[in-house]
């Protein structure tokens, strides 16, 4: 129980420490970047991380061309964000959901979701709480500019059923 | 040997940050918070590294925290403001607990319009946990249960005086933990399994049964039962113990450090089922918001999505338990103690902060945000148009708390739960053997908390 020892002893302890805390980042930077990859085939999405996808005014995003699902790596990168008056559509048919998914839009920024139902409900932004009732096969819409960020679930609220996320930024 | 452990807890987080990737889902509101930025995570995954390594050395060789949760007695006068504020509280708690049930059953089937969700969800789970942490046993004063047990008590003993003898606390199952952590059980899976869980009568239901059975427990086994088998009471009594207050034997109030109280935890049979399924249920609730979790989920919705999440909430908890009981009998072993099988017990006031902690980081933007239609709905609970308070209008800002406040309060909460875990284990380990034995066998106590604080975070950067 040598004092001196113990000193030393803790120095090399910690010089050890600072080597594995190095050694972790190292480690932890290519794995992380490799998840969001992994992440982004598995969904069947792929789009090359940075690469800007939606820019012209009014783009829409077609259901089944998921071109809006991606996130970016990088933190300055806005991959998937289109400009003012964004449109989202998605088509639910059996129960299955087209052009779902995680999409980025940036906050302040219109957006528009329209949503086509093979059955009757209430399509529901929640956060935000704007509903509109959905006709069989009638398009309905929502127009609003997401103000707060955040992830929000959009769904059809009678069937629970769960149509996208916004994630606002 | 040190960074043989660091690797395993790292492969362990590793593992889950390999599942880790975004989507949303709890009890109520459907908003979540934005994933952590790399760095964040790197800072903070770290931080704790670095602290836990230090803490082998640098921490006391004494043990600290019995003597500091004595405390120190406050002034007379604030005493009994205490105890006034409490008589207040009681009644409080039971007109809530009245409307609430009321709501439930009779307000409108809108869940978003009806007060019901919002106080159990939001109120009261994620709002009296932390209340419990800062201000010490609140749920003593406001439990509707033990009001009513007193009331009953007090008019049975005056229509028939001596009559009410509770039984002993024999350590049997009924005085355990058990029970509450069946109601714990039930919670959680209501809350983040269950695919309708903010349906107003579904909770209409859910209350009525738990408050006839926790009251049919009370009339059976006495009022102090209250303590040991009601689950809120067991959950909001081991967060108080991290609260700088607290009433000692005699029912005075005393102050103290704030964590030191965990050294006067006493385990019973249960406890560690009991914290095992709240760090479980809350890293459930991360594991949910994943996109990964979402594929596997797919489109499945109504009680095939209830099978699914139950399958997930069941799977987690058991990996947080193994990963804690495999770690505890570590300890003593490497401690070189007899009985490994007593282990969980000894330490698992070091998993407290811990869970506060997690509950912290994934519910504060919940409790900030959703907490504010509390106050709309309080006016007008059965969503009949009233304005009882005037604040029927209230609208709710979702901008309350910034993307950047959140973080830092999810990376500072669980690195500080983190903290206090491993110093409250040290502190356990000291007490219990020469500090040369007890630094050893907190190997195994760091490497699992290690793990705990990377997987955690890294659920946060998948969010």
């Amino acid at each position: 129980m040598a004092v001196p020892a113990l000193r030393s002893d803790a120095m090399n302890r910690t010089t050890r420490a600072l080597a594995t805390v190095t050694l972790l980042v190292a480690l932890a930077v290519p794995l992380a970047c490799g998840d969001d990859d992994g992440d982004v085939a598995s969904t069947g999405t792929t789009i090359p991380s940075p690469t800007p996808s939606t820019t012209a005014a009014g783009a829409t995003t077609t259901a089944g061309a998921p071109a809006t699902t991606v996130r970016p790596t990088t933190t300055t990168t806005t991959a998937t964000t289109a400009a003012a008056g964004n449109v989202i559509e998605v088509t639910v048919a059996d129960g299955k959901v087209t052009g779902g998914g995680r999409k980025q839009v940036d906050k302040g920024e219109p957006l528009t979701l329209r949503v086509t139902s093979d059955e009757a409900d209430e399509l529901h932004v929640h956060g935000y709480d704007l509903a509109v009732d959905l006709e069989v096969g009638e398009p309905g819409e929502i127009t609003f500019t997401p103000d707060a960020e955040g992830i929000f679930e959009v769904e059809l609220e009678e069937a629970g059923l769960q149509l996208l996320e916004l994630e606002v930024k | 040997m040190g960074r043989r452990l660091a690797a395993a807890g790292f492969v362990i987080g590793a593992t889950l940050l390999a599942f880790a990737a975004p989507a949303a889902a709890h009890g109520i509101g459907g908003r979540s918070d934005l994933p952590l930025e790399l760095w964040q995570f790197l800072y903070a995954a770290g931080a704790a590294l670095v602290v836990s390594f230090l803490a082998l050395r640098a921490l006391w060789p004494e043990p600290r925290l019995t003597r500091a949760s004595a405390g120190a007695r406050v002034p007379f006068a604030i005493d009994v403001l205490a105890a006034v504020l409490g008589v207040a509280l009681r009644v409080l708690g039971l007109v809530l607990w009245g409307v609430t049930i009321a709501a439930a059953w009779f307000g409108t089937e809108n869940a978003r319009d009806n007060f019901a969700p919002v106080l159990v969800y939001v109120v009261l789970w994620v709002g009296m946990q932390g209340a419990s942490a800062v201000l010490g046993d609140v749920w003593r004063a406001l439990s509707p249960f033990d009001t009513l047990a007193l009331i009953a008590r007090w008019v049975t003993t005056r229509r028939r005086p001596g009559r009410v003898i509770d039984p002993e606390d024999d350590g049997s199952v009924v005085w355990s933990h058990w029970p509450a952590v069946a109601g714990v059980v039930g919670f959680t899976w209501l809350e983040l399994c269950y695919h309708r869980p903010d349906e107003p009568r579904v909770l209409a239901v859910v209350m009525t049964t738990y408050s006839v059975v926790v009251l049919a427990g009370a009339a059976r086994f006495g009022r102090r039962w209250l303590r040991t088998g009601e689950a809120f009471a067991v959950l909001f009594g081991l967060l108080a113990l991290l609260s700088p207050f607290f009433r000692d034997d005699r029912g005075r109030l005393r102050v103290r450090a704030p964590f030191s109280g965990l050294a006067a935890l006493r385990a019973r049979r249960g406890t560690v089922a009991f914290v095992c399924v709240l760090l479980g249920s809350t890293g459930f609730d991360g594991v949910s918001r994943t996109r990964w979790w979402q594929d596997v989920i797919g489109t499945n919705t109504g009680w095939d999505r209830t099978m699914i999440n139950t399958v997930g909430l069941v799977w987690i908890i058991g990996i947080v338990t193994a990963l804690y009981a495999a770690a505890a009998m570590g300890a003593a072993y490497l401690g070189g103690s007899e009985d490994r099988s007593a282990a969980p017990m000894r330490y698992v006031a070091s998993l407290v902060p811990i869970a506060l902690a997690y509950a912290v980081a994934h519910y504060f933007s919940l409790f900030m945000i959703e907490g504010q239609s509390a106050i709309a709905l309080a006016s007008d609970p059965f969503g009949k148009d009233w304005d009882l308070f005037g604040t029927a209008t209230n609208v709710v800002d979702l901008a309350i708390v910034s993307s950047y406040t959140i973080a830092w309060v999810q990376v500072g909460a669980i690195v500080i739960g983190h903290i206090a875990g491993v110093v409250v284990a040290h502190d356990l380990a000291v007490e219990d053997l020469p500090v040369r034995q007890a630094v050893r066998s907190q190997y195994a106590m760091l490497a699992v908390m290690v793990a705990y604080t990377i997987g955690g975070l890294a659920l946060l950067l998948g969010a």
